[in-house]
């Protein structure tokens, strides 16, 4: 017999969606899009003149906020004129410590980090994602929504992700009242679905997420 | 003993000694009998500064600088009540708050000894202000 969850599933548009393909000229793109900026910094008596095509004077906030606190000015000249090449080949050459990439990295600007990724392929960025992976034992985090706001659709999904192995779970609201309904419906699908498991990891978050976000600043230029 | 930041991490299992509840319960008090019997209140369950400030001691000797600053402004914001957080929270989205707003929350923020989060806020007010990000007051 197949539940009501799984058919209810099988009639949502979002099971009709087609694959994208990439359209770099209108920025649909993972990586070397045309109208990325060339790498560049520019650093005048121990501060960041220019980044990326940028003047410091037309810098946005994220912008700013990597020139004050990403990136390590002590490497940057060392590291910026290091081959793109050079620097992928390190992501996935076992004998190169992550120690020695993470100093690299923190005098790469973003357009340079992003020419050096967009150099691997699938399966070399996952063997540059286990190198520089910071956690001991890995956790995969999934958000679970759905929406309806159903509280036991929600600890089902919930306890079917945990079941499935994701060590960490979040959910997103559409209606800010029903936040702390989903937040226990996650909570209770979680450990129904493998008890314990999240609390399991020392490096990782103890008990469920209970938060739920309403909005995300990500993607938006300020 | 004194405390080592590579030998003694994991805190909670190499060196339980140093951790404590606001309240200075032991970590091994910290146990579901103790709630059961009362013995534990709700807000007794969270990180203490002290914990705080060894974990970013901890981040700092394996080269993890920005988490030690993260850990460190923890630090400081775990002595700050929950409900003022939130309104610096809510006062640092984009057009929420003016420029003299955002000055009087640094100051409150100097007040409860926070003076990394404190310029924190400056050094945001400054890039709203450039960027038109601060509220019209």
């Amino acid at each position: 017999m197949v539940s009501r969850r799984f058919s209810s599933r099988a009639t949502r548009d979002l099971r009709l969606e087609q694959l994208v393909s990439p359209v770099p000229e209108l920025g649909l793109v993972a990586a070397n899009g045309p109208n990325d900026p060339e790498p560049e910094l520019g650093v005048e008596g121990g501060a960041v003149t220019r980044m990326d095509g940028r003047e410091s004077a037309d810098f946005d906030v994220i912008d700013r906020f990597v020139v004050a606190h990403g990136l390590d000015l002590q490497v940057a000249s060392e590291a910026m004129s290091m081959d793109d090449l050079a620097l992928a080949r390190m992501l996935v050459d076992v004998n190169v410590p992550r120690s020695e990439l993470v100093r690299l990295s923190r005098g790469l600007t973003p357009a340079k980090l992003a020419r050096v990724i967009g150099l691997l392929d699938p399966v070399e960025l996952m063997l540059a994602l286990k190198k520089l992976r910071a956690r001991r034992a890995p956790g995969n985090q999934a958000h679970v929504t759905n929406l309806k706001e159903s509280p036991a659709l929600l600890a089902a999904d919930a306890a079917e992700a945990a079941r499935r192995g994701f060590a960490e779970m979040e959910t997103t609201v559409g209606v800010a009242r029903y936040a702390p309904l989903n937040a226990i419906a996650l909570l209770v699908g979680s450990q129904t679905g493998r008890p314990g498991a999240i609390r399991a990891r020392g490096g990782g978050r103890r008990g469920a997420t209970s938060a739920a976000r309403a909005t995300s600043a990500r993607g938006r230029r300020w | 003993m004194s405390f080592d930041p590579i030998r003694d991490y994991p805190l909670g299992a190499r060196r339980p000694d140093l951790v404590t509840t606001p309240a200075g319960i032991p970590l091994d008090g910290v146990s579901l009998d103790a709630l059961r019997e009362g013995a534990l209140a709700a807000d007794e369950i969270r990180a203490t500064p002290r914990t705080l400030r060894l974990q970013a001691e901890v981040a700092h000797a394996s080269g993890r600088t920005q988490l030690a600053e993260n850990l460190e402004r923890a630090a400081e914001l775990a002595a700050v009540p929950d409900d003022l957080l939130l309104e610096i929270y809510t006062a640092l989205r984009p057009r929420r708050a003016t420029a003299e707003e955002l000055e009087a929350w640094a100051a409150q923020l100097d007040g409860f000894d926070a003076p990394k989060t404190a310029a924190f806020v400056r050094e945001a007010a400054a890039a709203y202000a450039e960027r038109g990000l601060l509220a019209h007051g």
